[in-house]
């Protein structure tokens, strides 16, 4: 054994005199020794600084040259720096290119191409060259180019996708007419979807290159996909490129590792310029083909039929005329498609219906996600109208005035509207009997595919559904909006309108309500678990009742006595559906899976009767319950204001207009006061059943987590943000609005409003920003939890830390600012200018030496790696010697 | 001499270093041989131990070193059937190339054929193994021997138990001969 020699654990072999061995970790035995470059070598290889086995950071000593100067010569020096700022001159110049190309120059060819596209006229179109250099309106052209960039990007996006969607087996049955064909314009979604080539058998490959020649052909109609393509695909990798010759070159290019970074030109190649290009020519090629051509055919079938004056009354012009050409493009398509259907030119035909396809599709999202929540947001709009004492007249001159914003806003609530209620049928379905909501879609259902619905169904079946949906949203809106307004409206005629202007005065005025809303009310209702759970009991216990009073409780909540069976709704005979004659929809759900089962009732006799019946109760319940909630936050938050501060919700005959509140706050704070009530309500009914002893352990835990909650709370939703408030204040807005001589008012509830936000602003900083003691405190707190989180430590730990630092920042200028009046013995004028400059001064004077000791820092460094680059000439492994044999 | 300068010196004298080691200090169950015209190529030996399914096999695979090797780790194939790996298909293991980031350049070959065999004699599932009963893997160990003599290689590299296991054959067949007779 020659264990007594020492060996390398790279090469095994022994120390020779150039080649000492080391042992730089805390490894010992036949791992211990090492050689430098055996090292090197290794960390080469594996990228790792320190040791895999014993994680210890291996050390290294630089050597330098023996002539090196003490100090470094100025030569070399300002060489140094000169080459330093030149790289950052460089990065800059290319990144301000980079910014330059992809935010200024995409955007406002676009635009100018758009304008001059839209102009119409040969002396545009001549002058599009000066256009393009113009300096005339830059910054509305660009914000403008941005919208018409992102619309066709989008739209890219969306027919790439759209057109894999249908490739992959989504193709309609009437377009499918003989299946070779089908796959002969496999070849694109290959490129497109990895995993659909996985799915796809091999022969399909086979297929594609025995029909090349047939792959330009297909793809005539639609060109601009195939030059964009190695735009899209940037994930792309090792494709099968022989498919294609002619995307060979391309595709080639994409193969080697595209990524956004390098898209984009953050790279630091100039490669990018030519993908602007590109984006530039996608650009255009799209607004010629899918605005410019939609919208002057449509315009001229507006002019032949003479609705054009209509169209132009609507204030919406452009879009509505460009939806009018899709409509009559999409007519085109079909009507070819069956004209070449019928002459038996399957090509062409079958391009034509792909076509049309997609403009479907494109036309029936439009419907389903623009037309449908504006038709909601309207008739909502219009259902309410008493609440916020509005008629219909100044409803039109709103539009009149800003026709974008008023469509904006009822979309918005319309789509916000139909989220909810979707949202509360989901829950629906979860209370009752499987199959009792059989007339509504299941959004939870695996096979609900709306895409899928929209390439296959026809329009009419869609035509059909649309009306269905809006009759239903309609009556659903009317029951629950238009019906509650006017019942409120007759019964408590003092209650309406709401307010909906903020017109509030003094005793709040200084109070930053809007803050108080958004910092803790909101936040509070927000949390939603418990009201989910709520709701649902309160539906159960609904439909337990009225179900029981109408006979239907085996229809609404299923038989509980019986074992529950599944059974899918078509094998299911004793179904009474059919004989209450129930609309024929219920033949499209017959889709046996495991979402539309249905579980099986016992009718009762006159079951269309109860049926009824239950639907008015439906209703009438749905209104009060909807009373209800307009009525009661609105009163208590009213109340409550009225009490603290003498604001009345109401304005009264008297006419104390200016003491009205906005009906946001008293809406909000309603609304939790009525959530705090229900909880503790809740609370309690939970312990009720409980024993004393129970009750008392539990009263003793909440309150000790309340005072906890509270003191903590003081802390930093008091203390702290007061402080950091009142320093903001003193830094810097006392000395840019009081003048010098004047002396400055601090409003303690305007400075801790401001140091709230402030707050937040720095822990969300915190949080975000990179590694520090107390982002991990703070983490630490959050995951203890407020029920088993140690006050002492966090406020040791956190809260005192942060409450000293900030203490000293506001003491020490105030205590210098008052010593240096009474050492110098100024004039008044100069003490009130010490009094309260000495806080911005100090502050300035703490960063500015800051600043110097990080540039000191800097300076160092780059002498550091100017003598490295200079008089390096190597490094030497550093021994591990452990601790105890160093001391 | 031109495979000579292509292979890196490390890889060659770190191998060569292991080689002899293995001779000095063997490990028990385990024989390892490079291939004469190329070190990069080692063939091993495992025999099977006693107490598990592979008693009596006699199992020959091979390593293939990277020319970066105590840099990099080597890829691992068995070529006899033993019921446990596949046979001539790269093993995934921590010691092999599919995971050079839980490499170690302080492993050697017979730390790697140690890691192997320990192993082998688990039952846990990786890329390249299968899983079979005990008694698939005992008739294959009893097959082995005759599997191996029949690989040329084998029998240039381990020529003593080639000898031995063609002996012992001999034996067998003339016994059940006999008994036959």
């Amino acid at each position: 054994m020659d264990d007594d020699e020492d060996i390398c654990r790279v090469c095994r072999s022994t120390a020779f005199p150039d080649r000492p061995l080391f042992h730089p970790c805390i490894c010992t035995g036949s791992i211990r020794h090492i050689h430098q470059d055996c090292l090197l070598q290794w960390l080469r290889h594996s990228r790792k600084e320190y040791c895999e086995l014993c994680k210890h950071k291996y050390t290294f000593k630089p050597i330098y040259s023996p002539d090196m100067p003490n100090r470094l010569p100025v030569r070399d020096l300002l060489k140094g720096f000169a080459r330093s700022i030149t790289s950052a001159v460089k990065c800059w110049v290319h990144y301000t290119l980079v910014a330059i190309a992809w935010l200024g120059v995409v955007p406002l060819t676009a635009s100018r191409i758009y304008n001059c596209i839209f102009a119409g006229s040969v002396k545009v179109l001549l002058s599009l060259p000066m256009d393009m250099l113009s300096t005339k309106n830059i910054t509305a052209d660009i914000l403008h180019g941005c919208v018409v960039v992102a619309c066709t990007v989008s739209a890219f996006v969306c027919l790439v996708w759209l057109r894999v969607q249908i490739m992959n087996g989504d193709m309609p049955q009437w377009l499918m007419q003989r299946q070779e064909e089908v796959e002969v314009i496999e070849p694109q979604p290959h490129n497109n979807d990895r995993e659909q080539e996985v799915n796809e058998p091999e022969a399909n490959d086979g297929e594609v290159i025995v029909n090349n020649n047939n792959v330009d052909e297909v793809n005539v109609p639609n060109p601009e996909i195939i030059h964009e393509e190695p735009i899209a695909d940037e994930v792309q990798e090792n494709n099968d490129a022989d498919n294609i010759n002619w995307d060979a070159i391309n595709w080639d290019r994409a193969a080697d590792e595209p990524t956004w970074e390098r898209f984009l030109g953050l790279d630091g190649s100039l490669l990018f310029l030519e993908h602007v290009f590109w984006v530039v020519a996608l650009n255009t090629l799209f607004i010629l083909v899918f605005a410019f051509c939609p919208y002057h055919l449509g315009h001229f079938i507006l002019l032949s039929v003479d609705l054009n004056t209509y169209v132009v009354a609507t204030r919406f012009e452009g879009v509505l005329t460009t939806l009018c050409g899709y409509v009559i493009v999409a007519a085109g398509f079909l009507l070819a498609h069956a004209a070449l259907q019928i002459t038996k030119l399957q090509w062409p035909g079958r391009v034509f219906g792909f076509c049309y396809i997609i403009l479907k599709v494109g036309l029936l999202v439009l419907v389903e996600i623009g037309a449908f929540p504006l038709v909601c947001g309207l008739w909502l709009d219009i259902c309410t109208l008493d609440l916020f004492d509005a008629t219909i007249s100044i409803r039109r001159d709103g539009y009149l005035a800003s026709p974008g914003t008023c469509i904006f806003v009822h979309w918005l609530v319309g789509m916000v509207f139909v989220f909810y209620f979707a949202t509360f049928l989901m829950l629906l379905r979860e209370v009752l009997r499987p199959g009792a909501l059989w007339f509504l879609r299941n959004l939870n259902d695996p096979d609900f595919n709306p895409i899928h619905e929209m390439i296959h169904l026809p329009i009419y079946r869609h035509c059909r559904r649309f009306l269905l949906s809006v009759i239903i949203f309609g009556i659903t809106i009317v029951i629950i909006a238009w019906f509650p307004v006017k019942l409120i409206g007759y019964c408590i005629p003092n209650f309406l309108p709401y307010n909906g202007s903020a017109q509030y005065t003094s005793p709040v005025g200084e109070f930053p309500l809007q803050l108080l809303v958004l910092q803790f009310v909101l936040p509070g209702l927000l949390e939603q678990g418990h009201t989910r759970i709520w709701l649902k009991g309160t539906i159960k216990l609904w439909s337990k009742v009225v179900g029981g009073m109408l006979g239907v409780k085996s229809y609404l909540l299923g038989d509980d006595e019986q074992r529950v069976i599944l059974v899918p709704d078509d094998n299911n005979n004793n179904e009474p559906a059919e004989n209450a004659g129930i609309p024929p929809l219920h033949a499209q759900h017959g889709v046996a899976n495991e979402w539309n089962m249905t579980q099986p009732y016992t009718a009762p006799n006159m079951f269309t009767a109860r049926l009824i019946l239950l639907l008015c109760s439906v209703s009438i319940s749905l209104t009060l319950v909807s009373a209800m909630v307009l009525y009661v936050p609105v009163t208590v938050g009213r109340f409550v204001f009225n009490r603290l501060f003498g604001v009345h919700g109401i304005i009264t005959a008297t006419g104390d207009k200016d003491m009205v509140m906005h009906e946001l706050y008293t809406v909000a704070i309603g609304l939790y006061m009525c959530w705090l009530a229900v909880r503790v309500c809740f609370l309690l009914s939970t312990w009720a059943p409980r024993q004393w002893s129970a009750v008392r352990s539990k009263v003793v835990d909440v309150i000790s987590t309340g005072v906890k909650a509270i003191i903590l709370s003081v802390f930093i939703c008091g203390l702290i943000p007061l402080m950091m408030g009142v320093l903001f204040d003193l830094v810097v807005i006392i000395p840019l609005r009081v003048p010098a001589h004047q002396t400055p008012v601090i409003f303690l509830w305007q400075d801790w409003a401001l140091g709230v936000l402030l707050f937040k602003l720095v822990t969300a900083c915190l949080i975000f920003g990179p590694d520090n003691t107390i982002k991990t405190a703070i983490e630490e707190a959050y995951n203890q939890g407020l029920q088993r989180m140690s006050l002492k430590t966090t406020l040791t730990d956190t809260v005192f830390p942060v409450i000293k630092t900030l203490a000293l920042c506001l003491t020490i200028p105030y205590v210098t600012g008052h010593i240096i009046p009474v050492i110098f013995s100024t004039n008044e004028t100069l003490t009130a200018f010490f009094y309260w400059r000495t806080y911005p001064l100090m502050i300035s004077c703490a960063s500015f030496i800051c600043f110097c000791i990080f540039e000191i820092k800097q300076f160092q460094r780059l002498c550091d790696r100017i003598k490295n680059e200079r008089y390096l000439i190597g490094k030497r492994l550093i021994d591990y010697e452990p601790a105890e044999r160093r001391t | 001499m031109s495979k000579r300068s292509k292979v890196p010196i490390t890889a060659t004298q770190r191998l060569k270093q292991d080689y002899m080691r293995l001779k000095k200090d063997p490990i028990p169950y385990i024989t390892a041989e490079p291939l004469p015209s190329n070190i990069l190529e080692w063939h091993y030996l495992v025999t099977g131990p006693d107490d598990t399914p592979y008693t009596g096999g006699f199992y020959h695979g091979k390593l293939v070193f990277p020319r970066e090797f105590p840099f990099r780790p080597p890829a691992i194939y068995m070529i006899t059937p033993s019921g446990r790996f596949k046979c001539n298909t790269r093993l995934c293991l921590s010691i092999s190339d599919f995971h050079p980031d839980t490499w170690n350049p302080a492993w050697s070959v017979g730390t790697i054929l140690t890691g192997l065999l320990s192993f082998m004699v688990e039952e846990t599932p990786t890329l390249g193994s299968v899983e079979s009963s005990d008694f698939t893997k005992r008739n294959l160990a009893v097959c082995s021997r005759l599997f191996n003599i029949q690989n040329k290689t084998f029998c240039e590299l381990f020529p003593a138990i080639t000898e031995k296991i063609r002996s012992s054959i001999e034996i067998r067949d003339s016994l059940t001969l006999r008994s036959q007779n």
